[in-house]
């Protein structure tokens, strides 16, 4: 199997340096940060910037940027919900649409695949492409424990990770909401969750399908994503793709955090200098 | 259980008797996959954040056929409210009808 076909993540932060850290783990001997930045003009994606054009502050202190690079090369994870909910016409877009996003990615790639339902398992591609049959569809749906798991399967790699979840309802889980944002803050890994019906989600007085959406968007914001809703009649596969996309035109910032205390929570602000555009990212990040 | 055990070690900080009670709750439960994500979550709230991943790893590679029993403990049993009210009532009529001696 080509590693390009294992799952993918998108990591935002990164422990760097002289010493051999894994992706997303801070340790005594951190001596550095990687953000996974996106510079918008509106909604337009800004090109060509370099270090000079960033400013950054981290809990408060201005930080020098190292480095700023592209996310050409990523770790793309992609989860599925393939619960009882998700059968027949819905099941067959669901594979269609991640087989469009298995073809957007490139050799530089590492692409993991999940399926969720009351479990998660990691899927095998055949020949390049996901098969029905290689899917365990039906059951309740552990929507956080997926994220739970995928977070920590797409932060295990030195690329940048990027995790897009097209969300189901959660009706079985273990985790808490809070107990999946707590993992958020801990790794690096950018997270796009894909909201079919979202409008109709959203438009609920249900509390608990509120109550799950509102998790998704504070997870996104947290980790510098984004939430995708998706019209129910639109296909899965150009979101999919546009997701990729726009995850290509991100930034990867490099610093060491000086005049800060290395233990905690790290707020971090990210702006431009001297241009019109906001910036999109994580948060911030919690050392333990 | 062993989960719930788990759990409140877990909410009170005692996150080396968490992964302990988790542990075990993952072996018992080697079918279902509650205990194996509750004692990844442990590890990363211990700050092991590899030996997690190298769990989560493990399980997600299972073969995973049924459903946990813990979550008909998470939603309350409330399911059973119902007839459970509705027996009770049954039971209640009955009574009434036929006094006790």
């Amino acid at each position: 199997m080509n590693s390009r076909f294992h799952v993918v993540v998108l990591a935002g932060i990164l422990a760097i340096g002289g010493l051999p850290l894994r992706a997303g783990q801070f340790t005594a001997a951190t001596v550095g940060v990687r953000l996974d930045v996106l510079a918008l003009d509106g909604r337009t994606p800004l090109s060509g910037l370099t270090r000079e054009d960033f400013a950054l502050r981290d809990n408060g202190v201005a930080q020098e940027i190292e480095s700023v690079t592209s996310t050409e090369a990523a770790h793309v994870v992609v989860a599925l919900d393939v619960s009882g909910s998700v059968q027949g016409q819905r099941l067959r877009r669901l594979i269609d649409a991640a087989n469009e996003l298995v073809r957007a990615t490139t050799p530089a790639d590492r692409l993991t695949m999940v399926g969720f339902a009351h479990s998660l398992r990691t899927l095998a591609l055949s020949n390049g492409a996901l098969e029905p049959t290689s899917l365990p569809t039906g059951g309740s749906t552990a929507l956080r424990d997926a994220l739970f798991a995928s977070l920590m399967l797409a932060s295990d790699d030195s690329r940048p990770a990027v995790l897009i979840l097209l969300t189901g309802l959660d009706t079985a889980s273990w985790l808490s909401e809070a107990q999946v944002l707590d993992t958020a803050h801990r790794v690096d890994v950018v997270a796009y969750p894909v909201a079919v019906d979202y409008d109709r989600m959203r438009s609920t007085r249900a509390w608990s399908v509120r109550r799950s959406l509102a998790a998704l968007e504070q997870l996104a914001l947290d980790t510098g994503g984004r939430l995708v809703p998706v019209r129910p009649d639109r296909p899965l596969g150009p979101t999919f793709r546009d997701v990729l996309a726009e995850y290509r035109q991100r930034y990867v910032i490099t610093y060491t955090p000086k005049g800060v205390d290395r233990k905690g929570w790290h707020d971090i602000d990210v702006r431009l200098k001297g241009k019109r555009g906001t910036v999109q990212t994580r948060r911030g990040y919690l050392v333990p | 259980l062993r989960l719930v055990r788990g759990s409140l070690a877990e909410a009170q900080g005692r996150y080396d008797d968490a992964v302990a009670h988790f542990g075990q709750a993952a072996e018992v439960s080697s079918h279902w996959q509650a205990g194996c994500v509750a004692l990844a979550h442990a590890m990363v709230a211990q700050g092991q954040l590899q030996t997690a991943r190298d769990t989560i790893r493990g399980c997600a590679g299972r073969e995973i056929t049924a459903a946990d029993p813990w979550f008909s403990y998470a939603m309350g049993l409330d399911w059973l409210v119902e007839p459970t009210v509705r027996a009770l009532r049954g039971e209640f009529a009955g009574r009434r009808a036929v006094p006790d001696e």
